[in-house]
């Protein structure tokens, strides 16, 4: 790793937005494409709204950002509740669901995605994409 | 950067033009559905978005845009969205959105 930034935000709205700029900042210097950066910034505003939105009790969430030269690989933690993995249902695009696209959404246009979660014991959701 | 939403009435076309200008995310998702529920409230036509400096929205934003199509075919109207920017685009396809509302 060459070297990574970590934050620690309040679980609250109008700090997500801190999050998605530093992660396009992150990005912007690896030398990410414009299309690329876009895609990171919205995978992590939508782990972050689901730590802020779902996680229940926690006060902060961490959010790391790793400089892997070839790759950026990403890791938003919560203490809050978790949830069941398996229960999580992709949502049925063309349904208007109004809730459930935030996952499918990350998993679509990140490189690589793994969600470590257990009910009553956080939430950590790790994903990585890969310079071109 | 926050979320700036200029809304006119077009006689020409009856239609409520609604120019957003910055970002749709979990902080500005609530302000944006109620102006828009205002507009709706006090003359139910179609709703034409220009997109020109939307430059970001979330799945929070996208179910505000959802639940508002529904409230606007109720009363038969429709939604179009005028000048999406490529990332934005991108998220309307991703989520099949593209094939619901009226993207021009
Ligand atoms: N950090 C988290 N802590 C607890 N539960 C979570 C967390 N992240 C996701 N979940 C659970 O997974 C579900 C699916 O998340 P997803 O982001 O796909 O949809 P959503 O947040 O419900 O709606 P949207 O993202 O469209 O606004 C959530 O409704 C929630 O139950
Ligand atoms: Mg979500």
């Amino acid at each position: 790793m060459r070297e990574s930034v970590n934050l620690s935000l309040p679980c609250r709205p109008e700090y997500v937005s801190v999050a998605r700029l530093t992660a396009s900042f992150v990005a912007n210097q690896m030398g990410f494409d414009i299309e690329a950066i876009e895609d990171i910034k919205l995978a992590v505003g939508e782990a972050c709204n689901n730590a802020v939105l779902h996680s229940g009790n926690s006060p902060t969430y961490q959010l790391e950002l790793k400089n892997m030269e070839s790759s950026l690989i990403i890791e938003v933690k919560d203490s809050g509740r978790g949830f069941d993995k398996e229960a999580y249902k992709a949502p049925e695009l063309g349904q208007l669901q109004e809730n459930g696209l935030g996952l499918f959404i990350i998993k679509s246009l990140m490189d690589d995605v793994e969600i470590q979660t257990f009910e009553g014991n956080g939430t950590k959701i790790i994903m990585s994409k890969d310079v071109e | 950067m926050a979320l700036k939403l200029i809304s006119n009435y077009n006689e020409k076309q009856n239609t409520w033009n609604v120019e957003i200008h910055g970002e749709i995310d979990i902080s500005s998702k609530s302000t944006f559905k109620d102006e828009l529920l205002l507009l709706n409230n006090e003359k139910q036509l179609d709703f034409v978005f220009n997109c020109e400096n939307l430059e970001y929205i979330d799945s929070t934003g996208l179910g505000v845009l959802i639940s508002f199509y529904k409230n606007v075919k109720v009363n038969e109207k429709n939604v179009h969205f005028e000048k999406l920017k490529p990332s934005i685009a991108k998220v309307f396809t991703l989520t099949g959105l593209d094939k619901i509302f009226s993207i021009r």
